[in-house]
């Protein structure tokens, strides 16, 4: 199983674009229980153009930009084993 | 069925990040950053155009509606009236005299934009595809009035002859009957939202409280309320010092990673001269009511109430006046704990200017009483504040952690959540009795729940009777408040631990008579 580090950009501008509520939604998805996935709110990681592309979420690295809930879950149900 | 809990109106959009709330911040952010930009009054007319920049819709049916919506938006973040309704022509007529550092605000704080308004049923039951038009057909039976048929495919309603008595939807087999209410009308807890002759939300500013909550409860964004942050910007540019008060549900609203002191650190670097916590106001509060509620317990005093009321929301306070006027004179006179906070303020430096900083709606609405017009200038929500950090570029994730903030007790820092404004007066007038004694009380939060609570305590229907009533307008308390970022169950965690980390537990022992 290989491990999936989901970061959720916490700082100023997606926060205000719905950086938390991403974390909350898929914290408690039931489909991402478990050890594979590791959810880390971060700092503001410098790419989203002062808030334009927010939220962004980096999964294994990668930036989404402008991700919206339904995009992030699809894009997470990639990495399940 | 899967056992998932049911969501009152207020909790259904809480904690989800939606396109309005989306909207509602852009506007708030291109607002401030056209003033902190130094842009000129005409630039109003582009920021419908910044914010909706596509050909093609992505909300409604078309773009042009769509800018219409945003044009009223950012009106209102100007504070300024909304254009009535039919009545076209340039947004930037106004926007002028709004460009001050002079209060600028008028009621009503609260508007319907017309529209954004989707011109919602308002309680009616309707028959949904899943009648079966069956043989049973208990809902043509079961009502009074002779409203439900059994039509060629299924179930039908007459909406003139219908009297919402909802028995037909009890009787289904199928759920097939719903109920339907405008969102609305249903977040109002004072009953203040009908329709007009249109259809359009209508509010009746006699009963209004400015609460909030139909704000945040519309799916469509079609309820707006008028902003500062135009005002508090030109005010921040000015010769005086700006103080900010900060409520006490501030913690933890700008995400997990944003620690109390680096919000109060990125306050003073858009320019706020100093920082109080309204929680020093609460204690105040509270020392004064438990007094009251002391003399009330040993009935030492002429007092002629039956139980002490908190006063600290001022959307309940005003619900209480207005719907229940006999127990309106148990709430106590003190004033909240946003004036109190902001006396303290004017003691360090009478020549402040002074901006609430909050999650409340109400307070824009408080302050056109004269007595707290004098002590606070402007009303400002957290959301707000979030434009302000975006258009000044400061972004309190990044700030240095500084000294922590030590204005208040464990208690007064606990009054955000429902339930805690009780708390603290029954723990400090247990130490001024010095005694452990029970004192009956009762508390609510929702004004549709107060307003039960009041009727309950006016037919003597709570055994024992209460003699503390605490009434909160918000769904949770002040962490459920319309202006709020965080999600509920994270406020309520980080406003535990930050109020754990007072340095007393109560007013009394910080505090002078």
């Amino acid at each position: 199983m290989r491990k999936v580090s989901v970061e959720v950009c916490c700082g100023l501008h997606c926060s205000l674009k719905g950086g938390q509520e991403l974390l909350d939604l898929i914290e408690s998805n039931p489909l991402f229980q478990g050890d594979q996935f590791d959810f880390i709110p971060v700092n503001c990681l410098q790419c989203c153009d002062d808030g334009a592309l927010s939220p962004v979420v980096s999964i294994n690295g990668e930036n989404y930009m402008k991700i919206t809930p339904e995009r992030l879950v699809s894009t997470l149900r990639t990495f399940i084993n | 069925m899967p056992d998932l809990p049911k969501l009152s109106i207020f909790e259904k959009m809480r904690g989800i990040f939606t396109p309005v709330k989306n909207v509602r911040r852009q506007v708030l952010t291109e607002v401030a950053r056209m003033i902190v930009e130094g842009h000129p009054p005409s630039y109003i007319e582009t920021i419908p155009y910044n914010i909706i920049s596509k050909d093609t819709p992505t909300y409604r049916e078309s773009v042009f509606r769509e800018r219409a919506i945003v044009r009223e938006r950012a009106r209102l973040a100007f504070g300024l009236d909304l254009k009535e309704f039919g009545a076209h022509g340039p947004i930037i007529d106004d926007v002028t005299p709004a460009m001050t550092d002079k209060k600028f605000l008028s009621r009503p704080i609260v508007n319907v934009i017309k529209a954004g308004c989707e011109r919602c049923e308002t309680d009616s039951f309707w028959v949904t595809n899943n009648c079966r038009k069956c043989m049973a057909h208990p809902c043509s039976i079961v009502c009074p009035v002779e409203a439900v048929t059994i039509g060629e495919k299924a179930a039908i309603i007459d909406q003139e002859k219908c009297i919402r008595c909802g028995r037909c939807a009890q009787a289904c087999p199928y759920n097939a009957i719903v109920h339907r209410e405008r969102p609305c009308a249903q977040a109002c807890g004072v009953n203040a939202i009908s329709s007009d002759e249109n259809g359009f939300a209508e509010i009746d500013y006699e009963k209004c409280v400015s609460c909030g909550l139909c704000i945040v409860s519309c799916p469509f964004g079609a309820i707006g309320e008028k902003s500062e942050i135009v005002q508090i910007i030109y005010t921040l540019r000015g010769e005086k010092p700006v103080y900010v008060e900060i409520a006490p549900s501030f913690v933890g609203q700008f995400g997990p990673l944003v620690k109390p002191s680096m919000i109060i650190a990125a306050l003073k670097q858009i320019g706020f001269a100093g920082v109080v916590e309204v929680a020093y106001g609460a204690d105040v509060d509270t020392l004064i009511l438990s007094r009251e509620l002391a003399d009330l317990v040993s009935k030492k005093t002429k007092d002629k109430r039956r139980y002490i009321g908190t006063s600290c929301c001022p959307a309940w306070v005003l619900a209480a006046i207005t719907n229940f006027p006999k127990q309106a004179i148990n709430i106590s006179e003190s004033f909240t704990p946003m004036v109190e906070a902001a006396r303290k303020i004017k003691k360090m430096d009478p020549e402040a200017r002074v901006v609430f900083l909050g999650p409340c709606i109400a307070k824009k609405n408080e302050c056109f009483t004269p007595e707290v017009a004098e002590l606070v200038d402007f009303v400002m929500t957290f959301e707000e504040l979030g434009a302000l950090f975006q258009a000044f570029s400061i972004d309190p994730s990044e700030m240095n952690v500084e000294e922590e903030i030590s204005d208040a007790s464990e208690v007064g820092r606990a009054y955000a959540v429902a339930g805690g404004v009780a708390d603290a007066i029954l723990a400090q007038t247990k130490e001024i009795l010095g005694k452990e004694i029970d004192i009956p009380f009762t508390s609510a939060d929702t004004l549709a729940d107060c307003m039960m609570m009041l009727k309950n305590i006016q037919n003597s229907k709570i055994s024992p009777r209460p003699l503390l009533v605490e009434g909160m307008a918000c769904p949770y308390g002040c962490i459920g408040g319309p202006g709020t970022l965080s999600p509920l169950h994270r406020a309520k965690r980080k406003v535990e631990t930050f109020s754990k980390r007072a340095k007393v537990k109560l007013p009394s022992q910080h505090l002078k008579e």
